[in-house]
């Protein structure tokens, strides 16, 4: 990683003003932006702008952009809130030190398809807020089709509510990019997933009213896109999304049968 | 660019390149004990604390460290020393290249986990890798080093 320049502007006008000249790049984590070897202008540092917080609201959590992923994974509230959601999920990225530098926003705004975070942000239903010249927040789900664009993310919202999260993952090596994600959770009585490291970023996945679990599980099976490169086959990561689906159901169901 | 760090307890003020990483920073002012593994943010041979958090020096910009505090192994040496004597009896030590980011994350690991389990002390020391040895000859003197800790902090 090469810069001319480094930049902690107070607020985010500023940051997105800077933001706005293409040889500048957002520093968030900067653990994937520091194996760019093309050279830029200036670095711009987030750190003064208060996004590293947690805040606790009557009927949302929001999660600034700056929380890193060690945040995520030992945060009390959002554990109790999902079965130990966060923690399963994240506690595999690399390792301590990494996931204390990790950002929720470098990891959004990138859309990475090996991300573990965003498959359990989906099924929970999480927002997006971030900032083009005015505050906007749109459903994650629809954030991930955004092409990408020089605006910068501000939080991440959830419902304050109670959602259990089964996370499962398939690893070559324990710290290393996932083969395949599947985290899963009962909503009204009615299986959604996220399907992730497809390789492709994640894709979210709803149980239709009438439609039996063993019928879902197979429709996410042939209905969502998996490829092949040198992790895994996309044979093997179908294979894998119905086995892990049907254990994430079973657990969810406390070990009942798959219907 | 200037940074101004209290590293090691001790406020220091650096001349800086814009882009220049923490690890070089460090070493450049004497704190020789970080070693560069990977330089890719995966093997934690180069673990410093942050504010107490243990990070990878090799990728976290010095400019970032500006007005924070900087710890290293040779800000703790009391305490490493303390622990380095179980990893020698375990004969965890063979080139000890991974060492002090090892110990680095083993102290912060004690701070932040004040009763680990097995599984714990896997999970937050799965970002130090040893290429020389197996990882069970450490676990045992992190075991044995917790044991007595316990017992001491019992007394």
């Amino acid at each position: 990683m090469y810069y001319s320049h480094y930049a902690a502007p107070a607020s985010v006008e500023e940051a997105w003003a800077l933001n706005q000249k293409r040889s500048n790049h957002i520093l968030a984590g900067g653990l994937w932006l520091r194996f760019m070897k093309q050279p830029f202008d200036t670095a711009i540092d987030l750190k003064n702008l208060g996004l590293d917080r947690i805040d606790i609201f009557s009927d949302s959590i929001r999660i600034g952009s700056s929380v890193t992923l060690h945040q995520l994974e030992t945060d009390a509230t959002l554990n109790t809130m999902t079965g130990n959601a966060f923690r399963t999920s994240l506690q595999n990225i690399v390792g301590v030190q990494f996931r204390n530098a990790a950002t929720v926003g470098g990891t959004i705004f990138s859309r990475f398809g090996f991300s573990d975070l965003i498959p359990l942000l989906l099924v929970l239903d999480a927002s997006v807020t971030f900032y083009g010249g005015d505050h906007r927040t749109v459903p994650l789900r629809e954030f991930l089709d955004f092409p990408f664009s020089r605006d910068l993310i501000i939080s991440v919202e959830v419902p304050n509510q109670n959602r259990k999260v089964v996370c499962r993952s398939q690893r070559l090596s324990s710290t290393g990019f996932p083969v395949l994600v599947c985290d899963t959770a009962i909503v009204d009585g009615r299986v959604i997933t996220a399907i992730g490291a497809r390789p492709a970023r994640a894709r979210l996945m709803e149980q239709q009213l009438e439609e039996t679990p063993s019928h879902f599980i197979a429709r996410v099976q042939s209905d969502v896109r998996y490829e092949s490169n040198l992790m895994g086959s996309d044979a093997y990561r179908r294979y894998l999304s119905g086995i892990f689906l049907k254990r994430n159901i079973s657990e969810l169901n406390e070990g009942g049968m798959i219907l | 660019m200037t940074v101004s760090l209290i590293l090691n307890g001790e406020k220091i003020s650096a001349e800086i390149e814009p882009d220049q990483m923490l690890l070089n920073l460090l070493r450049s002012l004497g704190c020789k004990s970080i070693k560069c593994g990977c330089d890719t943010a995966n093997c934690g041979a180069c673990t410093v604390w942050v504010e107490g958090k243990p990070i990878l020096s090799c990728s976290y910009p010095a400019a970032r460290a500006d007005g924070l505090e900087i710890t290293t192994l040779e800000g703790v040496q009391e305490e490493a020393a303390s622990f380095a004597g179980f990893m020698a009896d375990q004969g965890a030590d063979q080139c000890g290249y991974c060492n002090p980011g090892f110990v680095m994350n083993v102290l912060a690991m004690r701070r932040e986990l004040p009763n680990p389990t097995e599984d714990d002390v896997k999970i937050y020391l799965a970002g130090n890798l040893c290429r020389c040895g197996g990882f069970v000859s450490q676990h045992r003197a992190i075991h044995a080093w917790l044991t007595q800790n316990a017992e001491e902090d019992q007394k």
